[in-house]
């Protein structure tokens, strides 16, 4: 029996060795999983003297190998359900670090907090932003003729509104100062209040950055 | 390459492990070893398996002279060139810019450096060819005639980049006389599959949320992220180090070799001097070996032995003073405990014991992580306070989201689950048997699946 035993491990562990060869050298590569990431599959690099040399070429084959696994799809999901099983959900969210922008798709670290039934980008005041906006309101103000009428309208994200635990930083806060300090030729358009005063209705999309349609009408109705 | 890697598991591992079975003889198996060596080796640093090659070159043709004039002079000065050549080629490559940005810091001069990328592995196999020359001196050990065979033993991949740290008298008569038994292979498996589990499954998972918790902002950070941070660290470069360490010993046996064990529980330690015993064992006996008896162990200047142990302990593991400072304050917790308490310490309750070693190591993995002194300070700022915030919910969803990961690496940690196994085989054999091929597939194939899920993560932390 222990023999027996024995001998079935190391079978097993050589077929699953097998398979892995299989699944990652042989097997047809599966395009669906670059469809859902909206992108290119890694290529095979060109083996040159140059390439071998720099180091490149090993990093960009470990990149084509791991880009076509045969069914990529099927064990990314698993991934995905394996990982959930590390913990769960406390009902004040989680907070998740992405390395792009929710909006622009920049490069960057970015907050986002997951809640039971919505995500929401976390505002963290950035005072070089705050000021190249100011400065270039000022520039249009300063430079335009003055029959052209400038508006700004800065709107505050769901989660100034919907969360209460100081996650974020006060957008109202950065707003006023921002329509405080400009030239006063602009004209600022009071959405924040506008939309303070509806936020029981759906006026923000629940896991997007935008705003409902509802929102913006909201936030230029004339009062 | 790295063993928890696709390119390892799927091309490199079957390939090696089937022409290495398909050989004929010992010589063949050789030669199958040392080629996949150094391609393993060459795979990303292709040049620098130069340096490799010619340190293995310099102790090979030391240790013939050694021999041959033994108990002379030149028999010394034989020794004495070995190992200048090889800390040369470590202190060029790990040190240079180390000493560089020092002496322009103190004298206030501009040296130009650009540093060197940092050749894999040169530390390990640095100390295994120089043990191997000290070895010969001492007559601990026959010289190795065949440079194949020697370059088998400096370069042979399941050590060569992350330990053990091998010494050649453990595996000379291996090198000639090996037979792999089934039983032999199984071991091996089991060894494997234990490191797989603790490098991809614990490590991999604890290091996602340490670099969340303390790559960012310390200043914005709660007091309990940044122990959470540093908890899930410890258990990090535990998992990580010894899960590798556990798959290099495994890979030995598939090969015939058997390579002594490099961590033994360190973290239910009761003191310091007991963690160093359990921790990265092959360094702590190297030093011993070979820097604290010849400079007199503790019989001849004992603090002044144990203070350049710890220097050179910590200055090992990088170029930076975190690390000597790292090491020095290790050398302060063995001395005490040497020269004051340590004897009182043992008759405490054992919980007492594992607090206070958990204590003094936790905090030593601060000095360990952060190579900075600015971002240590703000560290330890933010751990008593300084942030104002104890909790956030950054902290918060971080702790529940892991949660049953930190009790499994808790759980892990202690010889638990190996209490219960051998219990098991003890009293129902049968059901350990049947466990056993389920523990095998399962980790191998949970570990391929998280390898390939983490090949593309858009959003890095992005799960719902």
């Amino acid at each position: 029996m222990k023999q027996c035993m024995t001998k079935l491990n190391i079978v097993l562990f050589c077929l699953l060795l097998a398979g892995f060869a299989y699944i990652g050298v042989f097997a047809p590569k599966d395009t669906s999983a670059a469809k859902e990431e909206n992108r290119e599959l890694a290529t095979m690099p060109a083996l040159t003297a140059d390439t071998l040399f720099s180091g490149s070429f090993s990093q960009d084959f470990e990149n084509y190998l791991a880009d076509n696994v045969g069914y990529r799809s099927f064990f990314m999901n698993t991934a995905t359900k394996i990982e959930s099983l590390k913990g769960f959900k406390p009902e004040t969210g989680r907070m998740v670090t992405a390395n792009k922008s929710l909006g622009t798709g920049d490069a960057g670290e970015n907050h986002l907090l997951l809640l039971s039934d919505r995500v929401m980008e976390v505002y963290k005041k950035n005072d070089a932003a705050q000021k190249a906006y100011i400065d270039a309101l000022n520039l249009y103000a300063e430079t335009l003729p003055e029959d052209i009428r400038i508006f700004s309208m800065l709107i505050p994200t769901q989660i100034e509104f919907y969360e209460d635990q100081s996650v974020s930083d006060s957008e109202k806060e950065t707003i006023d100062t921002i329509y405080n300090t400009v030239n006063p030729r602009i004209i600022t358009v009071p959405a924040y209040e506008k939309l303070s005063s509806h936020k029981d209705e759906y006026i923000y999309f629940r896991t997007d950055h935008h705003w409902t349609q509802r929102g913006a009408f909201m936030a230029i109705m004339p009062s | 390459m790295v063993f928890s890697s696709l390119l390892f598991l799927c091309i490199f591992l079957p390939a090696v492990l089937l022409l290495y079975y398909a050989s004929k003889n010992l010589t063949y198996k050789n030669i199958v070893l040392v080629i996949a060596s150094l391609l393993f080796y060459a795979w990303g640093e292709p040049f620098y398996v130069l340096a490799l090659l010619f340190s293995s070159l310099v102790n090979y043709l030391a240790a013939f002279i050694i021999e041959k004039h033994a108990g002379t002079c030149k028999a010394r000065l034989a020794l004495c060139v070995a190992v200048a050549i090889c800390l040369g080629l470590l202190g060029t490559f790990k040190y240079t810019g180390f000493f560089v940005e020092n002496i322009n810091f103190l004298l206030g001069t501009k040296i130009p450096f650009h540093g060197f990328a940092l050749p894999l592995g040169i530390s390990f196999y640095t100390f295994q060819t120089l043990s191997y020359t000290i070895d010969v001196y001492r007559k601990n050990c026959k010289v190795q005639r065949s440079f194949l065979k020697f370059l088998l033993y400096v370069s042979m991949f399941p050590q060569l980049v992350a330990g053990p740290i091998v010494r050649y008298v453990d595996i000379e008569n291996q090198m000639d006389n090996r037979r792999v038994t089934a039983k032999d292979f199984e071991e091996g498996i089991l060894w494997f599959v234990k490191g797989m589990f603790k490098k991809v499954i614990l490590a991999n998972s604890a290091g996602s949320v340490v670099s969340l918790l303390l790559e960012g902002d310390l200043t914005l950070l709660s007091a309990g992220g940044a122990w959470l941070g540093l908890l899930l660290y410890a258990f990090q470069i535990y998992y990580d180090f010894s899960g590798y360490s556990d798959m290099a010993i495994g890979l030995g046996r598939f090969f015939g070799f058997r390579f002594l064990e490099n961590f033994n529980y360190p973290y239910i330690s009761k003191n310091v001097t007991e963690f160093w015993r359990r921790w990265h064992i092959s360094l702590g006996t190297f030093f011993r070996d070979y820097v604290y008896i010849p400079l007199g162990g503790n019989r001849h200047h004992h603090i002044r032995n144990i203070l350049v142990v710890w220097f050179l302990t910590g200055f090992w593991h990088g170029a930076s003073w975190n690390f000597i400072l790292w090491g020095l304050y290790y050398a302060l917790f063995l001395l005490i405990e040497k020269k004051c308490f340590g004897g009182k310490l043992l008759k405490l309750p054992c919980w007492i014991g594992s607090v206070y070693n958990g204590i003094v190591v936790l905090l030593g993995w601060a000095l360990f992580y952060f190579t900075d002194f600015k971002r240590l300070s703000q560290f330890f700022k933010t751990a008593f306070g300084g942030s104002g915030i104890l909790i956030d919910t950054l902290t918060k969803g971080e702790f529940f989201g892991n949660l049953f990961l930190l009790i499994l690496l808790f759980l892990c940690a202690t010889p638990i689950f190996k209490i219960c196994a051998d219990k098991l085989k003890e009293k129902c054999p049968k059901v350990h048997a049947i466990l056993t091929p389920v523990w095998i597939v399962g980790v191998l194939l949970v570990s391929f699946t998280l390898l390939v899920g983490e090949t593309y993560n858009p959003f890095l932390y992005f799960r719902f």
